[in-house]
């Protein structure tokens, strides 16, 4: 019988004292370093505008970015996982929300956006963390195709085209924006020469 | 040999996987193993499984031609010399053409695409794939995606729909009649023993 050498596991607490250069997110008690890319991080910001305008118009509640960390799942209490883009409506707000602590509020919405080395099995982890964890509606910006796939707990979920419109459902209840408007910053990116499919 | 017939995809491959024969369906673009034999394993059940029931509805229906992932599509109109393997295609009846039976490259697009997933797939490479099959004229796309049981339908010029074990798997105007629970899709996965001390 050979000898397998346990790694240490990181706690929560040793996570939050990292550097702050790379984001990772803790699962089973590693490290998970979440792909970050130019194409994601335009993404982010272009659909976090249109989050935090209907938020502000609607009095809705509060919209952050990829420096929230969650924890919040129920499979593992130590796990924490860092949604590119998170909703939380008025009435969740907790005062948690203000430290630079963990948040253990599942949010209402959350967005992913891919990269271009992140791997599917992981993605669909993370969406199923999130739905048990109770999160509403989850988004996962495919830049690739142009598309987004939205999971809802106990639902069958929908793969939206540029020519479809992404809908705020009962979480943003009002909140419509064509899919084609997410992926404008990809037009203004110069063509990769001799891309292959 | 171009970059799309894979030939590159054996690095990173360890132990058994690299000494496939010429010809083995090593995949086009990421389909990486990482060495790791139960994937491949794994792979050929799902893939078993969702031909049995698939050649049991041909049977019955008459309905056309279904082949695993030794079949080599060249039939993409924004590259002539590309060529992808899906792990399994059907082809309608009245679509059949003689070179079907050769060993060369087939040049028909298939009516109906499954991917199923493996653990080292990255998704815009799975993106690509789908898109590949649609813009060439596939008329339905399954990705099976065996972490969360679920199976994503593409269609082109339409919304796609994601599957749950919840769900039923429909053949729509491709497959006539064709409805399979999705559950029954991912059974073999029960029989796997589970990966102790499974990370992820």
């Amino acid at each position: 019988m050979s000898v397998v050498l346990e790694k240490p596991k990181v706690t929560p607490e040793e996570l939050l004292r990292l550097p702050k250069d790379r984001r990772y997110e803790l699962v089973d008690g590693e490290l998970v370093e979440k792909p970050m890319s130019w194409i994601s991080g335009a993404l982010m910001v272009r659909l976090g505008r249109f989050l935090d305008a209907y938020c502000e118009q609607h009095e809705a509640g509060s919209v952050s970015g990829s420096d929230a960390r969650f924890r919040c799942f129920p499979d593992d209490p130590d796990k924490v996982r860092l949604p590119d883009l998170v909703f939380i409506r008025k009435e969740r707000l907790t005062p948690e929300l203000g430290t630079a602590g963990f948040i253990s509020v599942p949010p209402d919405l959350v967005v992913e956006v891919l990269s271009p080395s992140d791997v599917s099995y992981e993605v669909d982890r993370r969406v199923q963390d999130y739905l048990s964890a109770g999160v509403k509606l989850v988004w996962v910006v495919h830049p690739q195709s142009r598309s987004v796939h939205v999971y809802r707990p106990g639902g069958q979920g929908v793969i939206l085209s540029e020519r479809d419109e992404l809908d705020g459902e009962e979480v943003l209840p009002g909140f419509r924006l064509p899919v084609r408007e997410i992926f404008r910053p990809l037009e203004q990116l110069p063509q990769k020469t001799g891309e292959k499919a």
